[in-house]
């Protein structure tokens, strides 16, 4: 395996490198006979990446591009799915400027996602910190961190509710036994965002605990001893050394967290329906009203070109931002 | 301009994008298409969505195997509509060409469906005259422009139940003979603060409104009071006046005086319902409909529970309840279905159905003679004389084209007002406006 | 293979293993909250109706009712559903393991026309809410005639650019010089593929089966549209079906809500040993 030339100097390797111990058979005694150097030899290699990713083009086109287009064509149309529908240029992007309930979704979707993403980050990234080290039964305990990351958002909707019942959760009872009294947790304006927010940090930090370990995993002791050469502290290890190293990992957290935050549903629309009054309504939640209980497919489709677009815009931007933050290291 | 007319789909185009592939159900069921009859093996394959409740599929899939049994070409396929939204679950389905051939559909849901040519107008499937053998507001709520595009199968009303230890407790031993008889407002607030304050219940009665598209069970309230959501000719709002600000005060009050769990509320999912907040002694009434009477007999014990009559204000008026059942444009086989229906509705059906799932029948005939209901009998025929008191006018509104949409704007204030600090002023006007948005757009 | 965290700390002195003592007492009080939830089910699982309906709340079940794990399993055919649930979980990872590992290998090693931009509007999708194009994808598979069938909730959920994503960060980390050395042995691009690029990938692959499996398992917006008819159901619709209308039976829900979460639990187990290592090879950068 002399021929693997450029391994083993970048910390991101580890895992390929191990695969390539792993993978037993050398490649040359695999190599096929020599062909003569006819049309197709000469032209694989430009053909090759077309027929590689045909298979996906192909599900891409029909189930989202094509829907995507669709839902952008009908945005401009009114049309109540069983009815008629009937061109109106603009107007249902200008009617989101005038709808206060749109604004009031994109503000509940605004505080959603920023109470679930920064907070599942640290608490994610503290838990990795933890974790990194050799404690026992670490094994166990980051299971149990991950362990809620495979529940179905229904299931975890409804544990959410039954936890934070009104008459039965055991959440208001514990508190009780504390002298706090109870507290409507899905049935009050104040308290039923921070209990989704509550119930999707339970599945968020273990994934984002999960992420950041693998890039601490990546992160060359060298760094670290150099450090301690230095004479830093465990808080500048952390400034100088593990924070900056992270970023890649920090930026790609970020951007899926804001996808899932943003576009948020099955929680809210099991555990409060978007209620009580508006107070958890989202966007996606308001799509979805007025697409099927209003029967206003092109508005709720104009919201859904919006977001997309909305996200989209965050990510480039923040692309851009990281981009230019790794130029200055 | 049509984006997507699914009708302008030909079968044949449909069978030769599946090719044939797909040999399963829904290959059969296109296959049963080709003529418009019946399909190769002879044999006409129809489905049929109910709603999740355990004892109505009982019924419904004991009526289809009668049917099967005397038509052996016919095969009914008895599913279940997934809990969540109608809407949304039987809107996709119209729009790609796969609705279920027979639906089960509230007087309220059926409205924009029957305006917007999603359903099969029963017309020439029904003999002349066929209509009078039912109560004519029934018949009025599946009509469109003259004609009929459902069946009416069975209704159903709101009524008050009621913790007998809870009122025991009280010392009420006396309770109203008849409708005309039930609690006024006022001598209902009087025993919900006492059971409140009195008995072992937390909270003093739940009210089944909750969950999407339930929020017209409120309405009868509205009428009580006299108020109306809709003027006669529906054109305009008609909620917004002293009467209608008084009955959204009225309920506003069940909230701020804790008389009713603060997530008994519209837009509050099913993590408690009202029945359950009922079965477990939480609350010492709830005003439900006649139906809930199957779930508490699997729920709570049968000495422990009893209904009465349905409030009343300045006037009388519970909920109108039940369901039509109706045919989709997607069914290749309208004759047969129609044909199963009109089975399913005959007198003896009818008659069966109501009596195992707590149902009031439509029947003119039935009606008159009463039905001899096994469980509960005296309970079930308060409510049976209850349905008597559904006003007229709140008909029309419920059963009016726009209704959902209406009932959305309606549902959103109200929990609005229920769970914060607007005004019933403000809720009155808000829904006032949101209703001639509807009517206007 | 680098020195990981773990290893570096092992050598730690007197006052760091009493720091490291109080870390672990952190982390295990963390994970006790985490567990909360889970063992709430749990004992909900095992209560009565008539004791979850309770005034009195008790964090121990007074009666241990096991029966209410097969009274809820045989309460409705979640034999069946499960079938549906393995049969669309297995057939999509193997679907998209396959074709997610061709296409990010491609995105990462190959320069051709449109490289940029396609891969750019997959990774896009991520940012679609479903619920804005759920009508036009039901348009398409009910003409594809695949309502009610495994094909119609598979092949929509296999347009998955997370998977491309990930697996193109991957390939990124496999040395070019590598392929072309396989190259200039002659062998043809998909023999390449085969043999030198998948022997190298278990760690991707693990990331992908695991995460492929725990959301097509989980699936519920698209599924509920997809699957009409009950026989068709995957196991998430049958939990929505337990919810009544009128009443939910906590116990029996909860209990089979805990059910549902073992079979992804296995898979995260068999596949653990890669897991982490996977996502740390993955890139992420």
């Amino acid at each position: 395996m002399a021929e693997r030339p450029g391994l083993g100097f970048s910390s991101r390797e580890s895992g390929v490198e191990t695969a390539l111990r792993q993978n037993e058979q050398p490649t040359r005694s695999n190599r096929p006979p020599q062909k003569q150097a006819g049309w197709w030899s000469r032209h694989q290699k430009r053909i090759i990446p077309y027929i590689f990713i045909t298979p996906n083009l192909l599900v891409f086109a029909v189930f989202m591009f094509i829907p995507l287009l669709f839902a952008f064509y009908v945005s401009f149309h009114q049309w109540s799915l069983i009815g008629t529908s009937q061109f109106n240029g603009f107007s249902n992007y200008s009617e989101m400027v005038h709808d206060h309930q749109f604004w009031q979704s994109l503000r509940n979707t605004v505080v959603y996602t920023i109470g679930t993403v920064p907070t599942s980050m640290v608490l994610g990234l503290a838990v990795a910190l933890l974790l990194n080290r050799k404690l026992p039964a670490r094994g166990l305990l980051r299971s149990i961190y991950f362990m809620p990351v495979v529940i179905s958002g229904v299931v975890v909707a409804l544990v959410g509710e039954w936890l934070f019942n009104d008459n039965y959760g055991i959440v208001d009872e514990v508190l009780g036994r504390f002298g706090v009294g109870t507290i409507h947790w899905l049935s009050s304006s104040t308290w039923a965002m921070p209990t989704l927010i509550i119930m999707t940090l339970w599945i968020r930090v273990g994934f984002c605990m999960v992420i950041y370990l693998a890039g601490l995993q990546s992160i060359s002791s060298m760094y670290y001893d150099a450090a301690k050469v230095d004479g830093a502290t465990v808080w500048g290890q952390f400034r100088h050394v593990t924070w900056p190293l992270l970023k890649p990992t920090t930026f790609l957290i970020l951007i899926i967290n804001v996808i899932f935050s943003f576009k948020v549903f099955d929680i809210v629309y099991v555990m409060t329906g978007g209620g009580p009054g508006f107070s958890t309504t989202v966007l996606v939640q308001y799509i979805y009203e007025q697409a099927f209980q209003n029967s206003d497919l092109g508005y709720a489709c104009a919201m859904g070109v919006v977001v997309y677009l909305l996200i989209l815009i965050f990510t480039v931007v923040q692309w851009r931002i990281s981009r230019q933050g790794e130029s200055t290291y | 301009m049509k984006i997507f007319d699914t009708r302008t789909y030909s079968r044949r185009d449909f069978l030769k994008v599946s090719g044939g592939a797909l040999a399963g159900a829904s290959a059969l069921g296109l296959a049963g298409c080709g003529g418009g009859s019946q399909g190769s093996n002879g044999k006409v394959n129809l489905t049929f969505f109910t709603w999740n409740i355990p004892s109505d599929t009982h019924s419904f899939k004991h009526l289809a195997k009668e049917y099967e049994a005397r038509h052996k070409n016919v095969s009914i396929n008895v599913q279940i509509v997934p809990n969540g939204d109608f809407n949304e679950w039987f809107q996709t389905r119209l729009a790609g060409g796969k609705a279920p051939d027979i639906q089960r559909i509230t007087w309220q849901q059926v409205g924009i469906y029957k305006s917007q040519g999603a359903l099969v107008d029963f017309s020439p499937y029904i003999p002349k005259g066929y209509s009078s053998a039912f109560e004519p507001q029934f018949w009025q709520a599946i009509s469109y422009k003259g004609k009929p595009y459902a069946l009416p199968h069975h209704t159903d009303t709101f009524g008050v139940f009621y913790n007998k230890k809870y009122f025991k407790q009280l010392g009420i031993s006396n309770f109203p003979k008849s409708p005309q008889q039930g609690w006024s407002w006022n001598d209902f607030t009087k025993i919900a603060h006492r059971v409140k304050n009195e008995t072992g219940a937390k909270y003093a009665f739940s009210f089944g409104f909750q969950g999407p598209t339930t929020g017209y069970r409120w309405l009868p309230v509205l009428y009580q009071h006299g108020g109306k959501l809709l003027s006669n000719d529906l054109k305009k709002p008609a909620i917004d006046s002293p009467a209608g600000i008084e009955a959204l005060a009225w309920t506003k009050k069940w909230f701020e005086e804790g008389l009713i769990p603060p997530d008994n509320t519209v837009k509050q999912t099913q993590s408690t319902t009202a029945a359950d907040l009922f079965a477990s002694g939480t609350v010492g009434m709830m005003l439900h409909g006649d139906w809930m009477m199957a779930y508490l007999k699997d729920n709570m014990k049968d000495s422990e529970w009893d209904a009465t009559y349905m409030i009343r204000d300045k006037g009388l008026a519970s909920d109108l309840g039940g369901n039509a059942l109706t045919i989709t444009k997607d069914c290749q086989n309208p004759d047969v279905a129609a044909d199963f229906i009109k089975f399913v509705v005959d007198k003896k059906n009818m008659k069966y159905f109501c009596t195992n799932s707590q149902f009031i029948p439509i029947r003119k005939s039935l009606v008159k003679e009463g039905l001899n209901y096994p469980y509960r009998p005296e309970t079930m025929n308060r409510f049976v004389q209850q349905s008597k008191t559904i006003p007229q006018d709140m008909v029309s509104v419920e059963t009016f084209n726009s209704f959902q949409n209406i009932e959305s704007k309606l549902e959103d204030q109200l929990d609005l007002m229920f769970t914060s600090s607007q005004s019933p002023e403000k809720t009155a006007k808000n829904i006032a406006s949101g209703i001639r948005s509807v009517l206007s757009g | 293979m680098n020195m990981t965290g773990a290893k570096r700390f092992s050598k730690a002195s007197g006052a760091s293993r009493a720091s490291d003592t109080i870390r672990w007492i952190v982390a295990a009080i963390g994970a006790l909250v985490m567990l909360f939830p889970l063992y709430w089910m749990f004992a909900t699982a095992l209560k009565s109706k008539g004791e979850v309906f309770s005034r009195q709340i008790h964090l121990w079940p007074t009666q241990w009712e096991w029966s209410n794990f097969s009274k809820a399993w045989n309460s409705m055919p979640f034999t069946h559903w499960y079938i549906n649930s393995f049969a669309i979980a297995i057939i999509a990872v193997i679907i998209t393991v396959f074709i997610n590992l061709l296409a990010g290998y491609t995105f990462a090693k190959y320069k051709f026309w449109g490289r940029d931009i396609i891969f750019f509007a997959m990774l896009s999708t991520l940012m679609i809410p479903i619920q804005a194009i759920i009508v036009p994808e039901f348009l398409i598979i009910s003409k594809l005639g695949w309502v009610d069938s495994y094909w119609g909730v598979v092949f929509p959920r296999a347009a998955e650019a997370f998977g491309i994503f990930m697996v193109r960060q991957f390939m990124m980390s496999i040395p070019d010089d590598l392929i072309e050395a396989a190259r200039l042995d002659g062998a043809s691009e998909f023999t390449i593929f085969r043999k030198i690029i998948l022997p190298l990938s278990k760690p991707a692959i693990a990331v992908l089966v695991i995460f492929t499996f725990m959301w097509r398992w989980n699936d519920f917006e698209w599924p509920i549209v997809a699957l009409q008819s009950q026989h068709a159901y995957t196991v998430p619709l049958g939990l929505n079906l337990m919810q009544g209308p009128y009443g939910t039976n906590w116990p029996y829900l909860m209990a089979m809500a805990l059910v549902s979460i073992i079979p992804i639990l296995i898979i995260f187990v068999l596949f653990q040993r890669y897991f982490v290592q996977g996502i740390a090879s993955t890139g992420l950068k």
